[in-house]
Order: structure tokens, then C-alpha cells, then sequence
């Protein structure tokens, strides 16, 4: 330890929880209950808690008379059948004991009259249902607040804009991790007895909300040892052309309409039974096609919404969102008036860590919780994410917790973290090319439709190429003039692994499912591909295989599915 | 994505880079107008300076800062009366920012650092007479501007006052001990037992080339010739000169009885004047305004660190947190990192900031140029 001291400042924690979300936390307050030290660190604000900090604060639960195998039932529908069954039934049957747990701690959810809970059923499933928070369309600020006064009452430590680059590791276990301060530079090692890693989904880092994730998922899993997994599957949104909106699931059902050049509601076209309300993949999948015939771009028209639901809709007290509102409107911008331009936008990566059910990865020592998991092939529920993160962030700290307290105090091999410490600031320098320009580079490969929504092989084989000469050629040449910088490095370096990993699964996965359309592949294959695919690293190159659902174990057998609602046409 | 900042409603108080997820902002603290706290500090420290390099984990830039002005923050860090903060902005929302703890801190954690021998810059010697708080102090100053120091204690012990008045339980002697050591290193020289007027005398002092003699010796020495003893009775308030021109003198022979930082003060201020006798230009301190658009409306509490324990470099960060940077302005430092989330302007006290709803552009998933126009 002696010569590690010289080297940055350590930190020895029992649990150290990477990612300072709803699912970080929730873990460190469970593992809490085992150990003395828990320490969160986050590359973001202190105490700001995640992308649930911008949430609605609505989360999805089985509360009685409600049965989790309904909402089975629902998922393996909407998932079209890729549907990992025995976890989703655990997060279910344990989803009314989280729910019962944010009302302990202060959290209020709304109450229909007679002051029982208010569900809200979700995107036209039979049962899953979401519980609404207080304020309405704002709890996420809430529902963070009251986990950060329970971390503080139970002393859980918290970091914040601490930037981690490096799980490490000693005789293959998890013992810790290094950094770096990203306001002032400073190195930072961490010695724990368990690692959880709660650092999100992957993302592009497109404008919407507080999009901080970058691939830090993929980029610490992967180095560190473990899989990853569900890597095909990105979040392709309907978004306005200029500016953010939040709540078009609102808008859909009170009358607004997709149009095309030509004024057509085209989603009539591809789905006559669900028409434009459904999930925002199909209606991008959809604005593809139109576009491919000449009839883009695209626009929201609220012609047909009546007066009533234009107020039920427009921002009132909704922070940000009134903000925005107010100021396009000073701007002489109607948002119900004006037909305005929406866009479809490749947005984040569902991909995660392959881990069992209370978050255990491959290497003993690392667990993963929330969003850093893989949980759904990218369709959406409103909600879900809230109610996997505090499920699986309570099951991973259960785990991790005693885990960490059986662990004997592990030393740290100093060579590898000098190592690591030199390689991380060889990175910084004046002269070079920003992270931003490479940002820019990767999301000029991987955005494209034929990359993102109509994924064709010749298109991914040539993404593929570019994304590996990027890597070759740009990425080591990236400078970074500061520590703020250095994290902007980072977060480009993790992206694009994410991208490579994204177009290279979706080569893998030769047919359309859910939220990965192959135009070469238009067909669901149940037969070859009711299956996931794992990404290792080897060396210096990714290890893929595949392993099939285990579907005899299941008690659901897929008899419907939601893109069966749809008819894209299947010209290869 | 964030467009401005009006500067005349920003206050400064560090709100916005405290909350933006894609830390885009930072705070300007280098600014002309003192805030509150060094209006109110008889030294002059930059506290809203040193503060924010805390802040941000800037440790040995927020000691260097400290240094500037306070030669022994160890020891003042436990001694001082802290009027800077019965200024502080923070007082009025929750309590003062815990300026003397953070004080105490920055002093206690480089303790043990080793000081940078300054260079030796000027051919004149000065001599020193008292290792109390102005000795110390004006030894100090001198030495960081590049003279060579000699003092000269009659004790066996160096401190003089510090030593002697104030209780063990308040500063240990241990600290005293490591910042004289600290002094030393710089360069500064010290001479225990030498009694000023016997061992000692000014002519002697001169012939040992002492172009200087600066007197601190708390009480008027016995044993002077009496010449010398008058021209300690009517010494310049301003320049700190005796009658006899080569000859000054500070702390509790000139002041009387007054607070350590005041005597620090003063000193440095003698160290200026002695500089400036010996043809040197230093710099005067010139007149500042104080901030007066302050921080205060729709200001978060958080409650302030008890000075009782030892503080980690966390907790001072914390404490340092709570600063809000009286004067100050943030600017946005990293603005293509914006996100348009609002969280800045939503959270601004001042209503200072504005963001523009029109978010980046990115690179298009559907490009409609690639395709022809159909029907």
C-alpha cells in the first residue's frame, strides 16, 4: 500500500457502488444492512440521483389483487417473446414491497378518491399497469430525494463527479476500482470488497434530458471480465426536429397525429389496428419507409386534439417542460397550433451486463444492478425502468452486502493500477482532436437508418469497417485539454466500444424482433433466435455466442406477439 | 442549449455547476470586487478564492492562495477571532460558511509538507529581534520576497507570545514548532537567546551586516541605549519606521494589545514598507469596493461542519460547498456540452441564466435528402 499512496488517493470502502441512480442507491441502502461502508460515487452532481432525477417519478408494480404473472403474460407479448422470464417474475413479486417502500420513506404516489393507489394501464397491455407520483409528471426529483435523506441517515458515503475508468481486480476477484476527480484531475483508487455497478444504460449522448450515459456500462463490464448482452437492441425515439418534448405517450391517445409530407397518417399503413399509438420503434421503423418512397419529413399534427386536451397537456408547473413551452411560444412557436417537424433520433443502447438475479456477473466480486443490466429488447413501458431499479438495486445490495462482509481484505496489485493511472493521463494534451469531433464521427456511422432502424447486413459490415478504422486511425489521436475533457475522453472511448458491439450483435441476430428490425432479415425466427447474444472480451478482440432461452422452464409459451400488429413490407 | 449568463444578476453563487449533470459551468472567483469575508479580514485573505479552489479539490492551490497572505494557517486557523466570518453572506440563510475550520485545515494538512527554499533575490540582510507572531510573521513575508532573515529570540524557545500567552489546550506546541520549521526551510534564519541590547546591539547588528532591523519584541526592551528606546516610542503608523530610519518595528510594541491577524497584518504591511525603504517597488495595496449584489434569495441551507474533530478532505470539501462566492460569476466554460435539460436555469436564484430550447443538431438517423421526392 505504500507505493499505492503515491500513486493517488485511496479510498477503502466495504461496498462501492458505481453510479449514484435510483438503482445505486437502492443497492447501497440494502447492502447497508450488512457492512459499515458503502460508497457511491458518481461522475455527475452530488446527490442528483440519475436520469430518475428527470423521470415522472412513475413506476410500474404488481399491487394486489394484481397477479406479476399477468404481467409475464404482458411482457412476453410486447417483447415478442424475448422475454427473460424468471427475472421479470422476481422483479414483479417483489415490485409492491419497493412501491410499499417508497411510501415509508416519504414518497407519495397519486390516490384515486377513495385513496387507494391509481394505476395507469400501459401502452395498450392487458395488465401491466404504472403507479403515478406526486408531483404529477415531476415525483423523479421526489423519489431520488427521499433515497438520498435515507443515504445520509444511514451514512452511505457519497462522491460525486468522480469519473471510474477501471473495475480492478486481484486473483480474478472484484476488488475495487480507479478514477478520477473530474474537476480537478485527481487520481483515485478504490479498495472494496464488492463492486456494483450502477452506472445506467449506454447512450450517444443526444440532447434529451439529462443524457449523461455514455458506455460506461459495456466499457467496465466488458474490460473487467464480464458479458454483456442485448447489445442489438437500441432506443430509436420520436423526438421534435429542434427542441425537447416529454409525454408524446400522452399525445397520441387525446387526438394528435404523425403525419408525412403529404398529410397522411401513415402509421395507418403499417398498422391499422394500432395506428400511431404505439411504441415509438414501430413509428420510426414506419418513418423509414415513408422516407425511403419520398414522403419525409415528418410532423406532429394537434389539429385534431380539442381544446380540453390541449390544456390537459400543455406544461403547467412542470419545471423544464413549462419552461421550454413558454419560451418556443415567446418565440412565436405554437406547439398545438404549428404542425411541427418530428424526427426520428437513435438515442441510447439497452444494453447491459449479463448477471443472475440478484446482479452476480461472471466475476465473483462484481454485481451490476439497474439499467447497467440487460432486461428488454428496447420497446417501452413507462415506468418499468423505475421499478427494475429499485427491485433489482434492493436484490443486488441483499446480495452484495453480506457477500462483501465474508470477504478478507484483498490487497491491490500497484504495478497494474501505475498501469492503468499512466495510460489514463497519456491521454491528456494540447494539441490533438477533441472527444466532441469523434463523437461526432461515431454518430455519423452508427445514426444512419440502414444502421439504426432498417438495419441491412452490407450496412453494418460497412459501419463495422468505419467504426474499427475510427478506432485505428482517429481515436488515438484524441486529446484531452483538461479533467473535464479527460471524462468527455472517456465517455467517447466507451461509445464507441458500444457502437462496435451494437453493430456487430446486430449482424449476429438475422431476423426482426421487437426493437431490432433487420430489412434483410424481416422475419421473427423463433426457432433460431428466441435466443440472447453475449459479448466477451479476448484480448484484444470481442468473443460472441449465443444461448437460447431456457423456454421449457418458462411457464409462459409465447402465443402472441406485439409486432405481429404490424406488416412491414418483406422485400429483402 | 445554454445561451448567456447576465452578469449583472449573477450573484455568484455556484447553484448551476453544482446541479448541471454535464458539468458545463464553473465559477469565476478572480474578480475586482473583495467579497464580504476579506472586507472583513484584517489580513486581506482571498477566502472566496482559496474557498473555491477547496471546492474543487485544489488543495496545494488553495494552501499557495492562503500562503499569500497568512504566514502560520495552522496556527491562526485555531487562534484567529474570525471576523470574516461574522461577514459572511451564508450567515444570513443558515449559518457562516466555517471559514476558520477550513482555515485550520488547510494549515493542518500541509503541516507536515516540507517548504520550497525561496530564492534569495536582494543583497540586503534583515534582521529580525522577537519570534512572536509580527517577528514571525514580518520574517516571513520578507523571506518570501526574497531577503535573507535573520531572527533573533531571546529565549531558548521560538513563538515568543504564541509560546508564552496562548493556552496549550488552544495550539498545542507541536504546531508552533512545525511552523517555525516550516519557516526555516524557506530560508528564514533564527537565533534563540540572543537578548536584544546585550548580546545584541544595534551597532553590532549593523557590523554584521544587517541592513535592517525590524522590533517585535512584544514589550519595550530592556537594556537599550536611549536613543533607541525613544525612537520606539513615536514609530510611523503607516511605515512602521522608528526615528532612526534603518530601524522598524510592529506587533504589540506599536499596536498594543490587539488580535494576531491584526498583527500579521501590519507586519506584512512593514514588510512592504521595508521593501519599499531598501528601493525595492512593491506593489501597494490598492482601495477595493465590496460586492454588493449578494447571494441570498432562494439559497439552499445546508448545515455547516463542526470545527470539534479533524475533517477529511471530503468533509472540508463539503464545508467549502457552502461558500457561494460572494461576487463571483459563473460562466459556462464547456458550453458544446450542453444538453438542454434547463436544470441551470431552473435552479438559478438570480434568474441569471438563460437556455435557448432549440437543442444540438446530431448527425440525422433519417437523412430525406438521400431519398427522392414520391407521392
Amino acid at each position: 500500500m505504500a507505493g499505492l499512496k503515491t500513486l493517488g488517493r485511496i479510498i477503502e470502502t466495504d461496498v462501492l457502488v458505481i453510479g449514484g441512480g435510483v438503482a445505486g442507491l437502492w443497492a447501497a441502502l440494502r447492502a447497508r444492512e450488512s457492512v459499515k461502508r458503502v460508497l457511491i460515487v458518481d461522475k455527475g452532481p452530488r446527490d442528483w440521483g440519475g436520469q430518475a432525477s428527470r423521470s415522472g417519478g412513475a413506476m410500474v408494480a404488481a399491487v394486489p389483487p394484481d397477479e406479476p404473472e399477468d404481467f409475464i403474460k404482458d411482457l412476453v407479448y410486447y417483447y415478442d417473446g424475448l422475454c427473460d422470464q424468471e427475472l421479470w417474475s422476481e422483479i414483479f413479486k417483489s415490485s409492491y414491497g419497493r412501491l410499499k417502500d417508497y411510501e415509508r420513506l416519504g414518497y407519495e404516489f397519486i390516490t384515486d378518491t377513495n385513496g387507494c393507489l391509481k394505476g395507469i394501464p400501459q401502452r395498450g397491455l392487458d395488465h401491466v399497469k404504472c403507479y403515478l407520483g406526486k408531483p404529477f409528471g415531476m415525483g423523479g426529483k421526489n423519489m431520488v430525494a427521499v433515497l438520498v435523506k435515507e443515504a445520509e441517515r444511514l451514512g452511505v458515503g457519497r462522491l460525486s463527479r468522480i469519473v471510474v475508468t477501471d473495475i480492478l481486480k486481484r486473483d480474478g476477484v472484484a476488488v475495487g476500482a480507479c478514477g478520477f476527480d473530474a474537476i480537478n484531475g485527481d487520481f483515485h483508487i478504490f479498495k472494496a470488497r464488492a463492486v456494483i455497478l450502477a452506472v445506467g444504460n449506454g447512450g450517444w449522448k443526444v440532447s434529451y434530458h439529462h443524457n449523461t450515459c455514455a458506455g460506461d456500462t459495456a466499457y467496465l463490464g466488458l474490460n473487467a471480465g464480464a458479458e454483456v448482452t442485448s447489445c442489438e437492441f437500441a432506443r430509436v425515439w420520436n423526438v421534435p426536429k429542434l427542441f425537447g418534448w416529454e409525454g408524446q405517450t400522452y399525445l397520441l391517445p387525446l387526438g394528435a397525429k404523425f403525419v408525412n409530407a403529404l398529410g397522411e397518417t401513415f402509421m395507418d399503413r403499417y398498422s391499422p389496428v394500432l395506428g400511431a399509438n404505439t411504441d415509438p420503434h414501430y413509428i420510426t421503423r414506419a418513418m423509414a419507409l415513408e422516407a425511403q418512397q419520398g414522403r419525409g419529413p415528418f410532423y406532429l399534427d394537434c389539429a385534431g386534439m380539442s381544446p380540453e386536451n390541449r390544456e390537459l397537456v400543455t406544461p403547467k408547473g412542470h419545471g423544464w417542460m413549462e419552461l421550454n413551452y413558454l419560451r418556443l411560444r415567446d418565440m412565436g412557436m405554437s406547439f398545438f397550433e404549428d404542425k411541427l417537424e418530428w424526427i426520428a433520433q437513435m438515442r441510447l443502447s439497452v444494453m447491459g451486463i449479463a448477471a443472475d438475479l440478484q446482479g452476480r456477473t461472471k466475476v465473483p466480486g462484481l454485481f451490476v444492478t439497474g439499467r447497467a443490466r440487460a432486461t428488454d429488447p428496447t420497446v417501452y413501458i413507462g415506468g418499468l425502468s423505475l421499478c427494475l431499479c429499485a427491485v433489482t438495486g434492493y436484490a443486488t445490495g441483499e446480495a452484495a452486502g453480506p457477500y462483501a462482509a465474508s470477504q478478507k481484505n484483498r490487497a491491490l496489485h500497484e504495478g497494474e493500477v501505475a498501469e492503468k493511472k499512466r495510460e489514463l493521463y497519456a491521454q491528456a494534451g494540447e494539441r490533438g482532436i477533441s472527444p466532441k469531433e469523434v463523437l461526432r464521427e461515431i454518430q455519423a456511422i452508427v445514426f444512419p437508418h440502414e444502421v439504426s432502424i432498417l438495419k441491412h447486413g452490407e450496412s453494418l459490415m460497412r459501419a463495422s469497417r468505419q467504426l474499427d478504422r475510427l478506432e485505428a486511425e482517429t481515436v488515438p489521436r484524441m486529446v484531452a485539454h483538461d479533467a473535464h475533457y479527460l471524462m468527455k475522453l472517456m465517455e467517447v472511448r466507451s461509445i464507441l466500444l458500444m457502437s462496435q458491439l451494437y453493430v456487430h450483435a446486430s449482424l449476429e441476430r438475422t431476423e426482426s424482433r421487437a426493437g431490432h428490425f433487420r430489412a434483410d432479415y424481416p422475419e421473427r425466427d423463433d426457432k433460431k433466435w428466441l435466443r440472447q447474444i453475449f459479448v466477451s472480451r479476448r484480448k484484444d478482440s470481442l468473443a460472441t455466442r449465443t444461448e437460447p432461452l431456457p423456454m421449457d422452464q418458462y411457464p409462459i409459451k409465447p402465443t402472441r406477439y406485439y409486432s405481429d400488429n404490424f406488416s412491414f413490407p418483406k422485400n429483402r | 442549449m445554454i445561451t448567456s449568463i447576465d452578469r449583472g444578476r449573477c450573484t455568484g453563487c455556484g447553484r448551476c455547476v453544482e446541479v448541471c449533470p454535464l458539468d458545463t459551468l464553473r465559477i469565476d472567483v478572480c474578480v475586482d470586487q473583495m467579497a464580504p469575508c476579506q472586507a472583513a479580514c484584517p489580513a486581506g485573505v482571498d477566502i472566496r478564492g482559496y474557498l473555491h479552489f477547496l471546492k474543487e479539490g485544489k488543495l496545494a492551490e488553495a494552501a499557495s492562495l492562503v500562503r499569500d497572505s497568512l504566514p502560520f494557517p495552522a496556527i491562526t486557523g485555531r487562534i484567529c477571532f474570525h471576523p470574516c466570518e461574522s461577514a459572511c453572506t451564508r450567515k444570513a440563510i443558515d449559518e457562516s460558511v466555517n471559514i476558520n475550520g477550513l482555515e485550520r485545515f488547510v494549515g493542518d494538512l500541509y503541516l507536515p509538507a516540507r517548504a520550497v527554499p525561496e530564492p534569495v533575490l536582494h543583497a540586503a540582510k534583515i534582521a529580525v529581534i522577537g519570534s512572536g507572531p509580527a517577528g514571525l510573521s514580518a520574517a516571513y513575508f520578507l523571506r518570501k520576497m526574497g531577503y535573507r532573515v535573520t531572527v533573533f529570540e531571546a529565549l531558548s524557545k521560538l513563538g515568543g507570545s504564541l509560546r508564552t500567552k496562548v493556552p496549550e489546550l488552544r495550539l498545542p506546541r507541536s504546531i508552533i514548532d512545525k511552523q517555525v520549521k516550516y519557516m526555516r526551510e524557506m530560508g528564514v534564519e533564527f537565533r534563540t537567546g540572543k537578548l536584544l541590547g546585550a548580546a545584541l546591539t544595534l551597532d553590532r547588528a549593523v557590523h554584521a551586516g544587517f541592513k535592517i532591523l525590524f522590533i517585535a519584541t512584544g514589550t519595550l526592551p530592556t537594556g537599550l541605549p536611549r536613543g533607541v528606546r525613544e525612537s520606539l516610542n513615536s514609530v510611523d503608523p503607516e511605515t512602521f519606521q522608528t526615528r532612526i530610519p534603518h530601524v522598524f518595528a510592529g506587533g504589540a510594541l506599536v499596536l498594543g494589545k490587539v488580535p494576531v491577524v491584526k498583527v500579521i497584518a501590519a507586519a506584512r504591511k512593514a514588510a512592504l514598507s521595508i521593501a519599499r525603504f531598501l528601493g525595492q517597488d512593491e506593489e501597494r495595496a490598492e482601495a477595493r469596493s465590496v460586492v454588493k449584489n449578494l447571494p441570498g434569495k432562494g439559497i439552499k441551507k445546508k448545515p455547516r461542519q463542526k470545527s470539534r474533530d479533524a475533517w477529511s478532505n471530503d468533509t472540508a470539501r463539503r464545508e467549502a460547498c457552502r461558500c457561494l462566492h460572494c461576487g463571483g460569476r459563473a460562466h459556462i466554460a464547456y458550453p458544446d456540452d450542453c444538453m438542454t435539460c434547463f436544470e441551470c436555469e431552473l435552479e438559478c436564484p438570480s434568474q441569471a441564466i438563460t437556455v435557448h430550447p432549440f437543442k444540438e443538431e446530431f448527425p440525422p438517423t433519417i437523412d430525406y435528402s438521400r431519398f427522392a421526392k414520391g407521392s
